[in-house]
């Protein structure tokens, strides 16, 4: 049997679909998996076990036909149309859209496969292989659901424990560690995101490391970044004397399984941690929306900022002039949320929106533990009582 | 972020596919040639949505 899996989003958005990859692998044990992704998700394929043969969509080269006069516009439609030519050569009996996008719709359709899953186009007609997907469709703003959860709705492993696995060995976990002097805390810090809207800024990052240095005068820390990122957060590491660590995904996934604490914001990287011991503060900013993509683990901290704009929607740029939600979470709530993941502190005393601390038990959710200003209590409560209900 | 006249350029080139994709449609009906103009045309509004074209195209490690 040959299974193609179809992505149309970014990194992060796949590694946290992998569940629902794990999910099918138990469903298929024997079949192939392919997958077809953005080139922005492709660094996946380190890490995502379950998947067979990756396919590349050429979108470089389709953008490039669009911007360049030169080039005809339709050697991008020629591009996408061969692509989707040679995968049909494959003869898959199940396709499956992990993103619920028109783009994936519109790619599901182009595929021969006797079975579909998820969201895709048949004609004109948008189909939805299972009622929970016709309501993600019709009810796009509502907040109930993690996207996450969503999907294993739509999918049917809902009554299903979610799986968390990544390639990696054991042992490149136990040879990090190792480098590490005994009874040292190791902390972690991923200061870069894909969107410039969600950053922290440096000053605060900084501020952060040297006031762990002062609680913890052992700690380890160490800057996550990609080795391409180098250039951006060398200022950051020579300002808080804090090591930085260029490492590909796979590296990045061992450190991580190596570390006490992540401090992130919302990107790829913290989804990594989920299938880990790691304890994670995930900063929200920006489009950064909690209720539907933090990190899906029990026990981690979410800290949001007391803004009224936040969160922003996704596709709009910032208008004003400084991003004031890059100031509206402090160093000393990051601290606060460390001596609550260390001592179980139940009533930190907050500068920031919301201080929550997710579970996941059946379903992803959350307690707050304290939360102020307009907007975030309001969401807060609300979402409480929808999840209630 | 993106260069305004880029961006024009790429409202206009959506606004052909789409445009192409209805003409196909309402002579021949539906096949796979308008369902792969409207996937060029997502292609190109998920890159115009994104706040920074920068990253949304950028290697991610």
């Amino acid at each position: 049997m040959k299974v193609l899996f179809v992505h149309g989003l970014k990194l992060g958005d796949l590694l946290m679909a992998a569940p629902v990859l794990q999910f099918y692998r138990r469903k298929y044990p024997r079949a192939e998996f392919h997958l077809l992704a953005l080139p922005e998700a492709m660094a996946a394929s380190q890490v995502l076990d379950p998947v067979n043969v990756w396919h590349e969509l050429p979108k470089k080269k389709i953008l490039e036909t669009a911007a360049l006069a030169s080039v005809g516009l339709l050697d991008g439609v020629d591009l996408l149309a061969a692509c989707f030519d040679r995968l049909n050569l494959e003869n898959f009996d199940l396709a499956v859209s992990l993103s619920h996008t028109r783009f994936c719709a519109y790619a599901l359709s182009l595929i021969c496969a006797s079975e579909k899953h998820g969201t895709y186009f048949e004609g004109e007609n948008l189909k939805c292989s299972s009622l929970d997907f016709l309501e993600m469709e019709n009810l796009k703003e509502t907040r109930k659901l993690h996207y996450l959860d969503a999907y294993r709705k739509g999918f049917g492993s809902f009554d299903e424990k979610v799986e968390w696995r990544f390639r990696g060995s054991e042992e490149d976990t136990l040879q990090k560690r190792s480098l590490l002097n005994e009874g040292r805390s190791l902390y972690l810090f991923q200061p870069l995101s894909s969107e410039v809207k969600k950053a922290w800024s440096l000053e605060r990052w900084t501020r952060l490391m040297q006031e762990i240095r002062r609680m913890d005068p052992l700690a380890e820390m160490k800057i996550l970044c990609a080795p391409f990122e180098v250039g951006e957060v060398q200022a950051l590491s020579q300002a808080a004397q804090v090591e930085l660590l260029p490492t590909d995904l796979k590296e990045a996934l061992a450190w991580i399984r190596a570390a006490d604490f992540l401090i992130t914001l919302d990107t790829s990287i913290k989804h990594l941690a989920n299938a880990s011991r790691c304890k994670v503060i995930e900063l929200c900013l920006g489009s950064a929306d909690f209720f539907k993509q933090a990190i899906y683990k029990p026990g981690a901290v979410i800290l949001t900022p007391k803004v009224s704009c936040y969160p922003c929607a996704h596709q709009s740029r910032c208008p004003l002039e400084k991003r004031i939600c890059a100031q509206g979470i402090e160093a000393e709530d990051v601290i606060q949320a460390l001596k609550f993941l260390k001592n179980k502190e139940e009533r930190p005393s907050i500068h920031c929106g919301a201080f929550i601390t997710t579970t996941t038990d059946t379903q992803w959710s959350y307690r707050a533990l304290s939360a102020q200003g307009g907007k975030n209590e309001k969401a807060v409560s609300r979402t409480e009582a929808e999840q209630n209900h | 972020m993106k260069k305004p006249s880029l961006e024009q350029k790429l409202n206009k080139t959506i606004e052909k596919l789409d445009a192409s994709a209805q003409k196909i449609i309402a002579t021949r009906g539906y096949s796979s040639e308008p369902a792969v103009l409207r996937m060029l045309s997502e292609i190109l509004k998920e890159q115009l949505r994104n706040e920074d074209s920068r990253y949304s195209t950028r290697p991610v490690r």
